[in-house]
């Protein structure tokens, strides 16, 4: 679920809900695009225990059933970053989302 | 792994930082590229064919193939002869060496953490990517650097000087069916451990491989002589060579005709004419890293993600990786390991049958002698294969030019720290990699006029190859159909790519 805020000073928050079942995240797509400059917040629940990784913006989360977790940051990187579910385990993993920074 | 406080604090959500990103299993110095707008792919594609009209247009004038091109020989300013002495080179060689030997010792005593480690950043993005970028697009600096070569020719100085003017070689002769062959073999496992290998990131396991490739180099030039093995076996002198060949300064060693050397200035792709076919196993040798270039940017695409997916679904695929996992192979890999080679192999196939046609086009519209009755298909590969390489220059240097301006960026961390024990030798170990130096607009306008202005190079010369081929003007135009057709279709391949989003 997504939610966009405008605030007075013209910066957009957007609040996006994502749960992770079997490993990928249910019903949103799996590119999420915003805006250079936009306040992102991303909220992650999981159905299993798993720390979540966002790649160039290099920031890490530990989610699980009982606790969910919360990325906050501004996106003031353009490029396409994946998100990545870490400690599963060797082997490769897919991302579970991809965020596309646009200019 | 030994985790230093400075990464520890680093992993609490700093920005704008790489440096304390952990192993991933993935390859190193990660792309973050938006991919290019459809409308932009549409119009790159588009100007292309339209260029690629214009561009013969401008030829329709009778004009005989001739294989020198203008230059300018850079020695006869006194400053360029100042700095291109004896003694500058010899400077150049020995830090090269250091540097060659630092990062050796990095990769087998140093932290093992990947971004700690000089190796990773050394091989992956200043060597491999950097180097082929200066080779491209200034001139030949890897035979000027070679470690490899330099050790080499040391050793011989001091055998010769030990005893009394002996050579350091078995002087083997190398036999000639053998060609670049083993060259051939060398970038195919090189391309392997590139694009697939799990472990090219684990500063020992690289260590390693450049010690073994170090110690196979070293018996080649022992066996067969320096000069020989590196025009034959040294699978890097070739491929930086082959790069070299699209660069406007020319390097030309002192000979009989030139006692001094020349250091040329040339048109951009001015080296890639010649005056006769190149060797088959240069050909194959050519196309291998057309298809390996290529193939690096399309592994990331959805396309092989769904390939990917399809062997997973497939019955019989997946048994047959499901017992080679058992054997401790992993599946991701088999399957890319196999399309590694269906691409090369297509690539074989694609440009030998193009070859083939061109010959079976031009004999149909000009008659059987206008063809010339000794032409053969690998003639023609043989005497095209170059004119691709402008095409693949160009998408080389759009799929990387942003990975090295980024991930280059860790040379100034490690250049304080380079083997990841905390050092701060220059008081730059803390320096955060910028990762929004590169605005995506830069890199999706660059990344397209880079793309077509090397296909108009390759257009041109694909123009004087058929030229030399075919003799005159008229069936020069005629025979280039095919090869024009399949100059548009690389081309187009290249802005598709660059136009995916980059996924796994």
């Amino acid at each position: 679920m997504l939610t966009t805020a405008v605030a007075a000073d013209g910066v957009r928050h957007k609040v996006l809900t994502l749960s992770i079942v079997k490993g990928a995240v249910a019903g949103v797509g799996d590119t999420l695009r915003v805006q250079q400059g936009d306040d992102v917040e991303l909220r992650w629940s999981s159905d299993k225990p798993m720390e979540l990784h966002l790649h160039g913006y290099d920031i890490e989360v530990k989610v699980s059933p009982q606790a969910p977790a919360v990325m906050s940051f501004k996106a003031n990187i353009p490029g396409r970053f994946p998100v990545e579910p870490h400690g599963q385990g060797l082997g490769h993993h897919r991302p579970v989302l991809y965020l596309e920074v646009h200019p | 792994m030994r985790a230093t406080p400075r990464v520890a604090c680093c992993l609490v959500g700093t920005i704008a930082s790489l440096t304390a990103a952990r192993a991933s299993a993935h390859g190193f110095g990660q792309r973050f590229d938006l991919p290019l707008p459809l409308w932009l792919w549409l119009t790159g594609a588009s100007t292309t064919i339209v260029l690629t009209f214009v561009v013969m247009a401008l030829f329709v004038k009778e004009r005989r193939f001739t294989a020198q091109y203008p230059r300018l020989d850079l020695l006869r300013f006194r400053i360029v002869r100042w700095a291109a002495n004896a003694k500058t080179v010899a400077t150049i060689r020995l830090l090269a060496v250091l540097l060659f030997m630092l990062t050796v010792c990095a990769a087998l005593i140093g932290n093992q953490n990947p971004y700690s480690n000089l190796i990773t950043t050394m091989v992956w993005v200043v060597w491999w990517v950097g180097v082929a970028f200066v080779c491209a697009l200034i001139g030949d600096l890897w035979t000027l650097v070679n470690p490899w070569s330099t050790l080499f020719a040391w050793a011989e100085a001091v055998y010769a000087a030990l005893s009394k003017g002996r050579r350091l070689s078995l002087g083997v002769k190398y036999p000639t069916w053998l060609g670049a062959w083993p060259a051939v073999l060398v970038f195919l496992g090189f391309a392997w451990a590139e694009l697939i290998w799990g472990n090219k990131d684990v500063p020992s396991q690289l260590g390693a491989t450049l010690i073994g490739y170090s110690i196979f180099t070293w018996l080649g030039m022992f066996v067969f002589g320096r000069e020989s093995w590196l025009v034959h076996g040294e699978a890097f002198s070739i491929s930086f060579g082959v790069l070299a060949r699209f660069a406007p300064i020319e390097f030309v060693a002192p000979s009989e005709q030139v006692p001094r050397g020349q250091i040329n200035f040339r048109p951009f792709g001015a080296g890639l004419m010649t005056s006769r076919p190149v060797r088959l196993s240069f050909m194959a040798f050519v196309i291998l890293m057309l298809a390996t270039v290529t193939f690096d940017g399309f592994q990331e695409t959805p396309l092989m993600q769904q390939v990917d997916t399809a062997a997973q679904a497939s019955h019989a695929v997946s048994t047959l990786l499901f017992a080679l996992s058992e054997w401790g192979f992993d599946e991701f890999r088999v399957t890319h390991t196999v399309m590694l080679v269906v691409f090369a192999m297509a690539f074989v196939v694609v440009f030998w049958l193009t070859s083939w046609i061109t010959l079976r086009w031009t004999a149909g519209w000009l008659g059987k002698q206008a063809a010339g009755t000794e032409l053969t298909a690998s003639v023609v590969a043989c005497s095209f294969v170059l004119t691709m390489v402008p095409i693949a220059v160009a998408y080389h240097l759009s799929h990387y030019f942003s990975l090295l301006l980024t991930a280059g960026q860790f040379v100034i961390p490690l250049a304080s720290d380079p083997f990841g024990w905390g050092w701060n030798l220059f008081g730059t170990a803390d320096y955060k990699v910028n990762l929004a130096l590169v605005s995506p607009y830069v890199f999706w306008y660059g990344a397209v006029t880079i793309i077509v202005v090397g296909h108009v190079i390759a257009v041109y010369l694909a123009h004087m190859a058929a030229l030399r081929l075919f003799g005159s003007h008229r069936r020069a135009l005629v025979s280039q159909v095919p090869m024009l057709l399949l100059m548009v279709a690389y081309t187009s391949l290249s802005l598709w790519i660059l136009a995916q989003p980059i996924v796994g």
